[in-house]
């Protein structure tokens, strides 16, 4: 739920990437992070393994400037996405304005990223987030690996109601940006 | 919408001012946040922190939630403080209400029993604002999009949107 401070001229709005384990989530932040002017966004901070795996998640405030006389900030957060992690998703997912899924490309991890897809949408009701209106961006990431599927396919089995959708390769920061700014764009459109 | 966004106006946030200042002085505490449990910051008084005010918002979020469901594990529907104290310097947290949250820094000058008793106090009054917060807001439903925010708030955040992200993607 976007926070819209009248006294201060600021709206506050809370975007998460999801997806399965090692489907480049933190990856996402951490490229956005480097490619924002240090005055245009606070630290990237990570909650994680010691084997630097996300535990809880992590955090990256990005400010985006002045909109109609609003300064307008975008909180975005990853979710850790293994499995046995469920409660911590539940609870980073509340309140959420916009949700990136980010798929593993790879045929080998189509299952997980079914499975994650599922607990995304059991999450969403759990928090009383309608699923079905929030803002949703999918992004298929490791384009460039041996094994990535068809986009046609993934589309098909993913996201049968055809969210907005983009490849990427978020190692190199390909698709990182335009995944970001679709989930931005919409996420405003539920302000007005 | 995915759920329902929420506005604060003028003299509910000079309102919420005026019981964060009293507390601080009425604990000997350093700063006083609001927070709400989505983990925005609602307003901040006191000695200006040498920190990323919205990174501690967003953990200190994390850290109530995730206390809540330890809570509901034990049973309990929730615990409504928690204090974490270092050698020098301490945060003490506790629930207004289900949304909002509040968060004293505190530091030698004052005891944790003294934070705790006026944090306590200090929520309920807040508390009953917000709960006029909420009033004015469920009126003013449907008047409230149109409030400040222009027709063309849209196209002009895509154009911010376009500048920062597209001129930011090849560092």
């Amino acid at each position: 739920m976007s926070l819209i401070s009248y006294p201060s001229r600021e709206i506050n709005c809370k975007v998460v990437y999801c997806g399965p384990g090692l489907g480049g989530k933190t990856t996402n932040l951490r490229h956005i992070y480097l490619s924002v002017p240090s005055t245009r966004r606070g630290n990237l901070v990570s909650l994680t393994t010691e084997g630097d795996r996300t535990l809880f998640f992590d955090f990256l405030p990005v400010d985006v400037g002045n909109i109609g006389g609003f300064r307008v900030r975008f909180h975005l957060y990853t979710v850790p996405g293994q499995i046995y992690y469920r409660p911590n998703r539940k609870l980073v997912l509340r309140g959420a304005d916009g949700v990136v899924f980010v798929v593993d490309s790879q045929k080998e991890r189509l299952e997980a990223s079914i499975e994650s897809l599922r607990d995304l949408n059991v999450n969403l009701i759990e928090n009383e987030i309608d699923a079905g209106k929030i803002p949703l961006v999918f992004q298929y990431n490791k384009r460039d690996t041996p094994s990535a599927m068809n986009l046609q396919v993934l589309d098909e089995t993913l996201n049968p109601l055809h969210s907005p959708s983009y490849e990427a390769v978020a190692s190199q920061g390909a698709g990182v940006p335009d995944t970001l700014k679709a989930i931005c764009k919409l996420v405003v459109r539920t302000i007005q | 919408m995915a759920g329902k966004n929420w506005a604060l106006f003028e003299d509910d946030f000079w309102a919420l001012n005026d019981v964060l200042y009293a507390l601080i002085e009425s604990s000997y505490s350093k700063s006083a946040m609001l927070i709400d449990r989505d983990g925005h910051l609602i307003a901040n008084v006191g000695e200006a922190p040498s920190f990323d005010t919205d990174s501690f918002a967003s953990l200190s979020a994390a850290d109530l939630a995730a206390s809540k469901e330890l809570a509901s594990m034990l049973g309990e529907a929730d615990f409504r403080n928690q204090a974490h104290q270092g050698k020098e310097c301490g945060i003490y947290q506790c629930a207004v209400n289900e949304k909002v949250m509040l968060v004293l820094l505190f530091d030698r000058r004052t005891t944790l029993g003294l934070v705790r008793l006026k944090t306590e106090k200090a929520a309920c009054e807040l508390a009953k604002v917000f709960t006029s917060v909420y009033t004015k807001l469920s009126r003013a439903e449907g008047e409230l999009q149109t409030v400040g925010v222009g027709a063309d708030f849209a196209a002009q955040a895509d154009q911010q949107i376009d500048k920062l992200f597209g001129d930011s993607s090849n560092p």
